[in-house]
């Protein structure tokens, strides 16, 4: 596997890609990984009915191989990968997970996170919250930009 | 003198449909003539796509507005990508 991002349109299953990720990360002393679920509310506590992910159909699978190149090269990462989901998203379900296995716990834990800093405001798709009131497109929040700017991006 | 294919995202397929067929008068136009061209047939969408926050491309690379484009050829409006 060594570095590797999907993206689907299918039920993301941590589960089994953690018992991917185990298995592919031989030799590696830490593995760490991270799930995104589409919340049930938006930031002003309206019930959401659902997240839909708008993607381009070459660009948006670049825009993820790109980043898990990225910090796979940065932190060292023996292994990596990066999954994400597009189309309607119920509240609750995944829509993304990042494994990042590494030699040491610290290189794992800061490539995990730089990982989901660059997705959250580079990866390429347009997201609209769903709701009974209709429905808002997110951009990338004050704190996301903030969050990138940790790494020197 | 042909049509231009146009392909939208996110916001902008929402208001103006995923793709559509813009009549060109003139052999070639550049993308910010493009962009008032397009602007006049989705009137509520003209301030986002004349803006500096919708992005455009040919052939899976972004170009400047100052590129021309011509019949024949697909050109991708992208609003500020969401982040995943």
């Amino acid at each position: 596997m060594a570095t590797q991002a999907r993206l689907t349109d299918d039920v993301i299953r941590p589960d089994l890609l953690l018992q991917e990720l185990l298995a592919a990360a031989t030799g590696a002393g830490a593995i760490v990984n991270f799930c995104g679920l589409v919340r049930p509310e938006d930031h002003e506590g309206r019930k959401i009915e659902a997240l839909r992910l708008d993607h381009h159909p070459r660009l948006t699978l670049r825009s993820l191989e790109t980043i898990a190149q990225d910090g796979a090269e940065r932190f060292g990462l023996s292994t990596c990968l990066v999954v994400h989901r597009f189309g309607r998203i119920e509240p609750g379900a995944t829509v993304v997970f990042v494994g990042a296995a590494a030699l040491h716990r610290r290189a794992a834990f800061m490539g995990a996170d730089y990982l989901m800093d660059r997705l959250k405001s580079e990866a390429m798709f347009w997201k609209k919250e769903e709701g009974a009131a209709g429905g808002q497109w997110i951009e990338p929040t004050n704190e996301d930009r903030a969050d990138l700017l940790r790494w020197g991006n | 003198m042909g049509n231009m294919t146009v392909r939208f995202y996110g916001r902008l397929a929402e208001a103006c449909g995923p793709t559509a067929e813009i009549p060109l008068e003139a052999q070639s136009c550049t993308i910010a003539e493009l962009r008032n061209i397009i602007g006049q047939r989705f009137p509520d969408m003209a301030t986002d796509l004349t803006g500096p926050s919708v992005r455009a491309a040919v052939a899976d690379v972004m170009v400047p507005d100052d590129r021309s484009v011509s019949p024949g050829t697909e050109v991708e409006f992208f609003p500020i990508v969401s982040g995943g």
